[in-house]
């Protein structure tokens, strides 16, 4: 073979093995590089998103710790006196009657309806809403009485809300100090 | 003449050789190349790629497995107690202290009015009251009352006429919220 040809032959070689080169840089690097930025990306997220959740976590555990603690527990039974985690009806009907009881008032009649559970006021999605019993009382007895239980209703130690009363005048005579009072309430509890 | 000629002949008849070794070192710098493209791209398909597929899935494991170390039991008491402080918040902000109503009778009622019905809306801070009223001044003393009180924000007479026992009437009052709201009462 000459000099000649064998350099042309190895000028072309050279050629064909530079466009190869470019050629598999194109076609096959270039996407593979993406993928990889793509997986390093997720990587990088799911590192991240166990960083976030290993700490929530450890602040979880230390919360719940702390709930074992006798203080916390004895604070949030006393929390589920005032917000119960269960609908509780009898204990609210029975503060509703030893107040009107401890006043001289008579409970005449009670009815119970069931509203919508109220969102939490709250960002987070983790808390669950409260539910509301609408409690429909009649009661009858003197104007001081009556009084003494509306003020007996706002600090019960069940959460009660007033949403409306009526009160009508009784009693056989105009100067008679007597009463019929329509309470409508709302108590409260916690959804599970 | 000569001396012309034979420069012409060396410029345009023997062309200017290419050195020898050049081809040989371009087609080994192409091979080179095209060897270091190889790879790299098998590099990263049977390399890096299947590392990174590889740690893709410990880290879900790692995750998948931090979810299950507070038991079921745990995470509903402590949602359960989370939830009812959140509520419990939000419930005392507006809690309703409807007994003030009884205060603010008590405090702005005419001697010579009385009431023989109230109906009260807390949503709508409304009071509506009927009653009996000596005279047609006392009722108008009674509205001045009320109006000037601080907590009301509106008084309607409904209704008047003259009765048995004095005049007859029937009476709107609109609190402002602040009276019927605990909250801002403190």
């Amino acid at each position: 073979m000459k000099a000649t040809t064998k350099r042309i032959l190895s000028i072309m070689v050279s050629a064909i093995l530079l466009i190869a080169a470019v050629v598999v840089y194109v076609q096959f690097i270039k996407p593979e590089y993406s993928n990889i930025q793509n997986m390093r990306g997720e990587i990088a997220y799911q590192q991240s998103l166990l960083v976030n959740q290993s700490h929530a976590v450890s602040q979880v555990q230390n919360l719940i710790g702390q709930l074992q603690d006798q203080n916390v527990a004895n604070f949030q039974n006393q929390i589920s006196l005032v917000l119960p985690a269960t609908e509780s009806v009898p204990q609210a009907l029975g503060q509703y009657q030893a107040i009107a009881q401890a006043n001289g008032l008579t409970l005449q009649s009670a009815n119970l309806n069931y509203l919508a559970v109220k969102p939490a006021a709250s960002n987070s999605n983790l808390a669950k809403g409260a539910g509301t019993e609408r409690f429909q009382l009649k009661v009858f007895g003197p104007y001081a009485a009556m009084k003494t239980f509306f003020q007996n209703l706002e600090t019960n130690v069940r959460l009660t809300d007033l949403v409306s009363f009526k009160i009508i005048h009784s009693g056989a005579q105009p100067n008679q100090d007597l009463y019929t009072t329509d309470i409508v309430v709302d108590t409260y509890y916690q959804t599970q | 003449m000569a001396q012309y000629n034979q420069n012409i002949a060396e410029q345009f008849l023997e062309p200017e050789k290419l050195p020898v070794g050049w081809p040989w070192r371009l087609l080994l710098f192409s091979v080179f190349l095209f060897a270091l493209i190889l790879f790299i791209y098998l590099g990263m398909i049977w390399g890096y790629q299947p590392y990174l597929a590889k740690e893709k899935v410990s880290l879900n494991k790692q995750i998948d497995q931090i979810g299950g170390t507070i038991s079921q039991a745990d995470r509903d008491n402590f949602v359960n107690f989370y939830s009812q402080l959140i509520n419990l918040q939000g419930l005392l902000e507006n809690h309703v202290s409807g007994s003030s109503i009884f205060d603010f009778l008590e405090r702005n009622t005419n001697q010579q009015v009385y009431f023989n019905e109230a109906t009260v809306t807390v949503t709508d801070h409304f009071l509506r009251l009927g009653g009996v009223a000596r005279s047609y001044d006392n009722l108008v003393s009674q509205m001045v009352a009320f109006e000037q009180a601080p907590e009301t924000a509106r008084v309607v007479l409904e209704q008047s006429q003259v009765s048995n026992n004095g005049i007859s009437f029937l009476m709107d009052v609109y609190f402002k919220p602040m009276l019927l709201n605990s909250s801002q009462n403190q």
